[in-house]
């Protein structure tokens, strides 16, 4: 029987593409069960609201197996998936005040029905912190949560925002000020 | 003095204490949601490589082509062997390509051969549970080895042919798709009916409506030979693009072609859920949300994304202004699953917490 060049060629590339297709599949499966929760709490954590970590973590996780080729060593996984997360909702944070500066609503309505496994303290906490760090710029909420939500060291929260120890802390110090002040510890 | 220490004392106590409960704070990690994003990434990836393919496809024929002309060319001149040896080269792949009539063989044996050089067929997805063709031109014989344990599933337009064990070929013809059995069951289904075909059955799907005769019928038009539908995955990953540029209603769009073209696929129910939630979330229409969370959760046949997509519907009937349905799925969420990750949540908003305010 003939067979056309294009079917030998679509053909051909087509086995390629599937025999990759499915080892990512597994992979994206055995990365998903041993990080997924991971990010998904890291963007919690600092976003604050459980609606808006779902594209995070499904962009995160796009990046990483785009580029997974790339890192090296197994161990780095984790890291490149924390600086990953921090990059990216940095981003959203970023386009989420400017919404609020121009004044679109971002409100979702019924978005607690979504509480996880957390009692009504706990929510309670969260958003009260939260709620004290909206007037604080992106970066010194993200630093802030990173070190007293995710306590993480100085060192390691200036990699992951990408900046130096002296400011890491400078973050911090304005962000623990408003949370200070906004929960009347002062 | 020792009564302001005490008090600030108190004060750092009291911050590590709210400290301490928020660190506690999580959020929802359901099965079903993370069955969601994990397909939602899936699909995103293979959006982003089907369409490689065609360049990629388009750059490997123009080489195999330019090949061919530089040798035609070369003979013309009457000039040397060398470049014979490349043009056998391509030939004998060719060959090699057509001696097996590019037939694919699965390692466990199954076997798929294309009718001829217009069939167009790739493997979308395959796992040790499922694995799917997507038929999109021409047509194919199967000979699927029997293994209970897989669900093996050949899209060819608007129907969806699955099998256990069996012989049976598919051909596409427009906007229908021609299959018969020679061994085994099929159960070809396609939006608004499915039917079971066996051995030595045939049929054309879906069924065509009987022809009304017309005494004055003119002249049929001539017809135009339609691009191949895009399928589930490719479908799902236009909705998610469309969703993250902010256009809910173009995702909506999308996903409600996926769930009324393919809903035997593994995305509709997850398409419906995300439906679902566009509507509730960003589009503010809470009746259709919980239609669509309903849909989702009879999609699902009981995978995890149904026990997200009950709470949603709560969520959703609450927010609709219909607190009796709100409770009355709350009802169902109990009763289905009374440990389920939601239950506090859809308890207070379907009404069924009476210690909420």
């Amino acid at each position: 029987m003939a067979v056309s060049l294009r079917h030998v060629v679509t053909a051909s590339v087509r086995s390629q593409g599937s025999d990759s297709d499915a080892a990512a599949r597994q992979r994206l499966d055995e990365l998903f069960k041993e990080h997924a929760a991971y990010v998904a709490r890291l963007a919690y954590r600092m976003m604050g609201r459980d609606v808006d970590i779902d594209d995070v973590v499904q962009d995160v996780f796009v990046l990483l197996l785009r580029h997974l080729g790339r890192i090296r060593q197994p161990d780095a996984v984790r890291a490149w998936l924390a600086t990953t997360t921090v990059r990216l909702t940095r981003r959203r944070l970023r386009v989420k005040s400017l919404r609020l500066l121009l004044g679109l609503s971002d409100d979702v309505g019924l978005a607690d029905v979504r509480d996880g496994g957390s009692s009504p303290d706990e929510r309670l906490a969260f958003r009260a912190v939260h709620a004290a760090l909206e007037g604080v710029g992106v970066n010194a909420r993200i630093a802030w949560t990173l070190r007293y939500l995710e306590e993480e060291r100085i060192e390691d929260v200036a990699r992951l925002c990408g900046c130096s120890k002296r400011t890491a802390k400078r973050w911090i110090a304005r962000a623990q000020r408003a949370v200070k002040e906004a929960l009347g510890h002062d | 003095m020792t009564e302001q220490r005490g008090q600030g004392d108190d004060g750092a106590r009291d911050l590590e204490r709210t400290l301490e409960a928020a660190r506690r704070a999580a959020p929802a990690l359901t099965p079903g949601r993370t069955q969601t994003w994990r397909w939602a990434v899936s699909s995103r990836l293979d959006g982003r490589r089907r369409s490689r393919m065609p360049a990629l496809a388009a750059c490997a024929a123009a080489a195999v082509l330019a090949g061919a002309l530089v040798n035609v060319g070369w003979r013309a001149l009457g000039i040397g062997a060398d470049i014979d040896v490349t043009a056998s080269a391509s030939r004998s792949q060719a060959r090699h390509a057509s001696a097996a009539d590019g037939q694919i063989v699965l390692p466990d044996g199954s076997r798929i051969v294309p009718d001829g050089p217009t069939t167009v067929l790739a493997k979308t997805i395959e796992s040790d549970a499922d694995i799917l063709f997507e038929l999109e031109a021409g047509g194919a014989h199967f000979e699927v080895a029997r293994r209970p344990s897989r669900t093996f599933r050949v899209h060819a337009g608007p129907v969806t042919v699955q099998v256990i064990g069996t012989r049976f070929q598919v051909r596409r013809q427009d906007d229908h798709s021609a299959v018969s059995v020679s061994e085994g069951r099929v159960l070809v289904s396609w939006w608004g009916g499915s039917r079971e075909l066996g051995a030595g059955e045939a049929g054309t799907f879906p069924p065509q409506p009987q022809p009304q005769p017309k005494p004055d019928a003119a002249p049929a038009p001539t017809t135009r030979r339609r691009a191949p539908d895009p399928g589930p995955d490719v479908l799902f990953a236009h909705a998610d693009r469309a969703r993250k540029a902010g256009k809910p209603d173009v995702a909506v769009a999308h996903l409600r072609t996926l769930v009324e073209r393919f809903p035997a696929d593994p995305h509709a129910p997850v398409a419906a859920f995300t439906i679902g939630r566009l509507l509730l979330e960003a589009l503010g229409q809470p009746r259709q949300a919980a239609a669509s969370f309903e849909r989702a959760r009879v999609l699902a046949h009981g995978a995890p994304v149904a026990e997200d997509a009950l709470a949603r519907e709560v969520e959703a009937w609450a927010a609709a202004g219909e607190p009796a349905l709100a409770h009355r799925r709350a009802e169902l969420y109990r009763q289905l699953y009374p440990n389920g990750a939601r239950r506090g949540a859809v308890m207070r908003v379907g009404g069924l917490d009476k210690s909420a305010p």
